[in-house]
């Protein structure tokens, strides 16, 4: 048990004053090299979770355990990849995780090294010089990437990474992140509304929903390579879609 | 149309209605919070500057500017005119010239838009126009046209045309062509074009353009009038400086902000906002 | 030769294309027409474009009645010091409003003093501080342009992408990074746009409060060949600081294209504002 999260909870407060939960109490773990994903509807918590993680939030209250001690989200050895590629338009592919890798205080003497390295594992290795906005939607989420893998995090923290992206550009990239993910054994926590991505890419998912509870933890345990359109996959979708409208009936 | 049916449109228009009243009291709401306290803020940092400095010869106070303001507005100067006479006199310089410059810059901006070599070639010519200094032009054409009306007129057009010119070509650039090509598919007849979509897409940005050439041209129609010219309010800026007589001059630059930021904003901007609502 | 070599042809095609470029031919024109305008105009009025030329040259080379090197010397100082005060007052006013609330509150009082003409500001400063050798121009400078740095700069610091300091948050980047690849490269274009505003229309506006508020610069000897009634000599003294005005405007864009080399498009506010 590598990862683990007990009962933790997040509010915020309205204008008016009000108090709203955001998540409530959540607890789940995640074993080592383990692809997760968090699905939910919108407004569910599940990127607010993500942004704990990754420090931009404080955590109200709960726990956080990594390899069986308690810590804090910034002592976690994590990387974000956004929804949207967030790089510095201004700065050149490989200035971008130059950035990152000073950022995150890693020697100078490393940068060279890390930068070729990781632009190697994305398919960008030509494109090192080149700005950001010459680039198309799918490679600038490659550099994206690029940049959470080069500080070589053990957990890549993933926020729907692919939804700005047309289908075929996204699947590509569902292929490439598979394959980064099994050659490099990180732990990959991934935020997606997308239950086809969840199914194709996971080992489990935890369904969180308007309340901020996770009411079904499922487990994927379909072969890999997975085909995206396998009709066993599909079938695993429609199953888990139903459990998904029968509890938000109930909830409401 | 069924009796059902109008009801519902008559809780529409209700309902329209008290939107439409509520949001006018958050307008007002919002202007007394970003027009009315500003205004009274410099009023009062003026009032404050003015009893530091003390002295009616440096900076008057706001009153006795008014003051002045409301006493040349209404007895005649030593030519028999008032502050209004001379408003009156930049007004139609103003008005004028502002028409012809916005003519001149419509003809040349669809022209580029139209045409590739007039792009190309006024492209890279009006931005040295650009750089003639207002006031060469203005003692240039107070030379050649004999200190007169038409010089204030011709000077004042050359120097806002160019700035005018590339206004309209930077908004005409922007209509939609899709659109052009939806109603060529419809078969849509040119005139249909022209009504529909050239014309509709045209205003808003002839009349943007009129508004920002308008409120160049006051302040060019001023800098004119203050070289050789008997009447208006540069004429007037030029005669109480030379006599030393601070608050005259400040009387007069309060009327013209006034006058000039009412039309700006108090006429011509709800109006445009009025006649183009549709773009939201 | 190379098959996508647009410009191809043979030398005197190439020459050809090249006289037949719409920017030369606009040029070619209005030189054509100053040249027969100036026929029918005593040259005191409207000089042609052989004695314009020598006269500009003779100005230059400070052969005139005033001696031009000074005189020019002289403005560029007043454009200087402008530019430096203008500059530090409009960055650090347009920041500080771009992260504070007072926002709301300036946008009147901004409005409100750009409707006063520069003429009048020119009067006020003479009569405050009467004619000097650089008060009144550099006052009359920063109190116009500084309104126009300042809205610039602050639409700018509105605009920063909160997003991106997010991403840098959770990089952990120090706040000494964010300064320097967040904020900086992102309020660099519009300082830099601001600067060539700030030219464009500050040596226009000194020749404005030189005429009245000086005894020494460009604007001063303008004035009083006014008064002598030689359109010639105002031209003349006028052309040689407008093409090097000019020359540095395309300088500083050229210089602008290459530094934003990551950025597509960029819009010029220079060609927006009107000195009058």
């Amino acid at each position: 048990m590598s990862l683990k999260f007990e009962n933790i909870r997040k509010t915020f407060t309205e204008e008016n004053g009000n108090e709203f939960v955001v998540l409530d109490d959540i607890s789940f773990d995640v074993n080592d090299g383990e692809f997760v994903s968090i699905m939910g509807p919108s407004g569910c918590g599940k990127s607010t979770f993500l942004n704990m993680l990754a420090g931009i939030l404080p955590v109200d209250s709960g726990e956080i355990w990594y390899q069986g001690s308690a810590v804090s989200p910034a002592d976690l050895p994590s990387a974000y990849i956004f929804q949207e590629s967030r790089v510095l338009n201004w700065r050149t592919v490989g200035e971008n995780i130059k950035f990152a890798l000073k950022a995150q205080g890693i020697p100078e003497a490393e940068h060279e090294e890390r930068i070729t390295s990781t632009l190697e594992m994305v398919g960008l290795e030509n494109e090192r010089d080149n700005y950001p906005l010459r680039l198309s939607g799918g490679m600038r989420q490659r550099v994206g990437i690029a940049r959470a893998l080069s500080v070589d995090p053990s957990i890549l923290l993933m926020d729907e990474p692919f939804s700005s992206l047309d289908e075929l550009t996204a699947r590509q990239l569902r292929e490439d992140v598979l394959e980064l993910w099994q050659e490099t054994d990180k732990t990959i926590i991934f935020v997606t509304h997308d239950v086809s991505e969840a199914v194709f890419l996971s080992d489990r998912v935890f369904f969180f929903d308007t309340r901020g509870q996770i009411f079904n933890r499922a487990e994927i345990t379909h072969e890999r390579p997975r085909e995206p359109d396998d009709p066993e996959l599909l079938e695993t979708e429609a199953e888990l879609m139903e459990t998904f409208f029968d509890h938000m009936t109930a909830i409401q | 149309m069924s009796a059902k049916s109008i009801t519902s449109l008559d809780r529409l228009t209700d309902v329209t209605a008290r939107s439409i009243l509520v949001n006018i009291s958050q307008r007002v709401r919002k202007q007394i919070h970003q027009i009315v306290l500003p205004l009274l803020g410099m009023i009062v940092l003026w009032q404050l500057a003015a009893m530091y400095v003390s002295d009616p010869m440096t900076l008057p106070t706001p009153m006795a500017t008014f003051e002045q303001t409301y006493l040349l507005a209404t007895t005649p100067d030593f030519r028999g005119l008032t502050a209004l006479d001379h408003l009156r006199y930049t007004f139609v310089r103003a008005i004028v010239v502002s028409v012809i410059a916005l003519s001149i810059a419509t003809v040349f901006g669809v022209l580029m838009t139209t045409n590739k070599s007039f792009e190309e070639g006024l492209s890279n010519v009006l931005p040295f126009a650009m750089t003639v200094p207002t006031v060469v032009i203005i003692l240039l054409s107070m030379i050649w046209f004999n200190f007169g009306e038409r010089a204030v007129i011709f000077a004042t057009v050359i120097a806002a045309t160019p700035f005018g010119i590339i206004n309209m070509w930077q908004g005409a650039k922007d209509i939609d062509v899709d659109l052009i090509t939806m109603a060529h598919s419809f078969d849509a007849s040119t005139a249909m074009v022209w009504r529909h979509i050239y014309i509709p897409h045209l205003l808003p940005y002839l009349f943007g353009s009129y508004r920002y050439i308008l409120g160049m041209v006051w302040k060019i129609v001023i800098l004119a009038e203050v070289f050789g010219i008997e009447n208006g309010f540069g004429a007037m800026f030029r005669y109480y400086f030379q006599m030393g007589e601070l608050v005259v001059m400040l009387g007069y630059l309060m009327l013209f902000v006034a006058v000039v930021l009412i039309i700006e904003y108090a006429v011509l901007k709800p109006l445009e906002e009025y006649l183009f609502r549709w773009r939201g | 030769m190379s098959t996508y070599d647009l410009a191809g042809g043979s030398p005197r095609q190439r020459i050809v294309t090249a006289i037949f470029n719409p920017t030369i031919l606009t040029l070619i024109g209005f030189l054509v027409i100053w040249e027969i305008a100036a026929m029918s105009f005593s040259p005191r009025d409207l000089p042609g474009l052989v004695q314009l030329a020598e006269l500009t040259f003779t100005v230059v080379s400070g052969g005139d009645r005033y001696y031009f090197p000074e005189h020019a010397w002289i403005t560029f100082q007043r454009i200087g010091i402008a530019f430096v005060i203008t500059m530090v007052i409009g960055v650090t006013v347009g920041i500080a409003m771009g992260y504070g609330v007072i926002e709301r509150y300036m946008t009147t009082p901004v409005m409100v003093v750009l409707t006063f003409p520069s003429v009048v500001w020119a009067f006020i400063a003479v009569m405050w501080f009467g004619l000097t050798t650089y008060l009144v121009m550099v006052f009359v400078i920063v109190v116009i342009v500084a309104p126009y740095v300042i809205v610039n700069v602050w639409k700018g610091a509105e605009s920063i992408d909160h997003d991106l300091l997010e991403m840098a948050d959770a990089f952990d980047a120090s706040t000494a990074m964010k300064w320097r690849h967040i904020y900086i490269p992102f309020l660099m274009p519009f300082l830099f746009s601001s600067g060539r505003l700030a030219i464009a229309l500050s040596w226009k506006l000194s020749l404005v409060a030189e005429i009245f508020g000086a005894s020494s610069g460009i604007g001063y000897v303008i004035n009083i060949y006014y008064e002598a009634v030689r359109a010639d000599m105002i031209i003349a003294w006028s052309v040689p600081i407008m093409l090097l005005m000019f020359g540095i405007e395309r300088v500083l864009k050229r210089v602008e294209n290459n530094y934003f080399e990551w950025r597509p498009e960029l819009d010029d506010v220079t060609s927006e504002v009107q000195s009058g």
